[in-house]
């Protein structure tokens, strides 16, 4: 028989917790914007984004790229670990015990109360061992300079560490879809490094994502 | 008025720039109808309160056994009814019929699927839109009514996105 006054004794009723209207509290007197459990957030101007990308530019060039991944693989780790603690807290219980569906709902919530964009998953790759993030609307990529290849040097950086972390295997990303380049969506692949060698040269020759995945599916099989 | 701010608090609602003007003659209208209905809101909101964990009891008591088999889907499925009914609840007190939605949409719809509960959930939601009119007058039920459906209007999406 299940009581419902036992249900509500532990005061567990959990649900949304990215959900944006009660995740971001601000004292706007103070000049302060918090997360509902008090961490302080900032909020990017876009010309500070920009500003960010013309400074890397003028000072490191071709280098700029690289210090952009390298920043996003520091994101993404501590990211995780914010992330799964903040579930964690929420839900008293460990990460292990919530369901794929219900981690990917919590990520799709967070990235976009954050103002990241729509971030999906797409596993109809993963039998192959890759596995597809997309995101719409990036305000990194809408911001960065334009280029003749894939810009979401940040994301990707981020995206290879945050499922680095979760999967505790050692992954490699590669951008094969860019809003900067007219594309939908921007589409990542995840994978072990050596397998994604073909999707580098697929970029390097713009091949479309939908190409690119089944130059690595063929080359896996 | 954007139309983001539709789907607010009612004193959000109001242009508060009183340099451009005075609140207009619609504004005003909205909110005398807010505050004549305000004490009949607090009256059913705390009836809710009271009565929550009894109501819902009742529901649970009276569902066909073989629907209490799975005892973590009928667990989740009463979690997310007390939560429809919470958020309703707030909804009408402070006159804002999505804010339940907006707060459960896009996990509730998950939660469903994971833990399949839309058997429990559909006899558990026909008969709280039984009972809820008996515990409450014909005007306090129709204060609640625009927000319980938003909310409830999740697990249908829910079904359909099942079926379709």
């Amino acid at each position: 028989m299940v009581l419902v006054a036992d249900l509500l004794a532990d005061n567990n009723l959990t649900a949304n917790y990215f959900a944006s209207d009660v995740y971001v509290h601000g004292t706007l007197e103070l000049g302060l914007l918090e997360n509902r459990r008090g961490d302080r957030l900032l909020a990017l101007p876009d010309t500070l984004i920009r500003a960010i990308y013309s400074g890397l530019d003028n000072e490191t060039g071709q280098a700029s790229m690289l210090v952009l991944y390298n920043c996003g693989r520091w994101w993404g780790k501590n990211f995780y670990t914010r992330f799964c603690e903040e579930l964690t807290d929420y839900h008293n219980r460990s990460m292990s015990n919530l369901s794929m569906a219900e981690f990917t709902q919590a990520l799709q919530q967070c990235w976009v109360t954050h103002g990241w964009g729509q971030i999906s998953l797409d596993k109809s790759y993963q039998p192959n061992g890759f596995l597809v993030v997309k995101i719409r609307a990036s305000a990194f990529i809408h911001y960065a300079p334009k280029l003749e290849r894939p810009v979401g040097f940040l994301e990707m950086g981020a995206l290879q560490a945050f499922f680095s972390e979760l999967s505790s295997q050692t992954l490699h990303c590669v951008q094969t879809a860019c809003e900067s380049l007219g594309a939908e969506e921007n589409c990542f692949v995840l994978g072990v490094k050596e397998r994604l060698s073909a999707a580098e040269t697929g970029v390097e020759q713009r091949l479309s994502h939908t190409e690119i995945m089944d130059l690595l599916v063929e080359r896996g099989a | 008025m954007t139309p983001h701010s539709l789907s607010q608090h009612i004193l959000r609602k109001l242009e508060l720039q009183p340099d451009k003007s005075y609140l207009t003659p619609q504004e005003l209208g909205n909110l005398g109808r807010y505050v004549s209905s305000l004490a009949d809101r607090v009256r059913a909101y705390r009836q809710l309160r009271e009565w929550e964990v009894n109501l819902i009891q009742e529901l649970v008591d009276r569902l066909p056994p073989k629907l209490k088999e799975n005892t973590g889907a009928l667990e989740q499925s009463i979690k997310q009814t007390i939560l429809i009914l919470r958020y309703a609840a707030l909804g009408m007190l402070v006159d804002d019929a999505t804010l339940g939605r907006r707060r459960l949409e896009g996990w509730l719809p998950t939660v469903v699927m994971v833990y399949q509960t839309q058997a429990i959930d559909e006899q558990l939601q026909r008969s709280l839109n039984q009972q809820l009119p008996r515990l409450l007058t014909d005007s306090q039920f129709a204060l609640l009514k625009p927000a319980l459906e938003s909310a409830q209007q999740l697990l249908q999406e829910q079904q359909q996105a099942q079926t379709g």
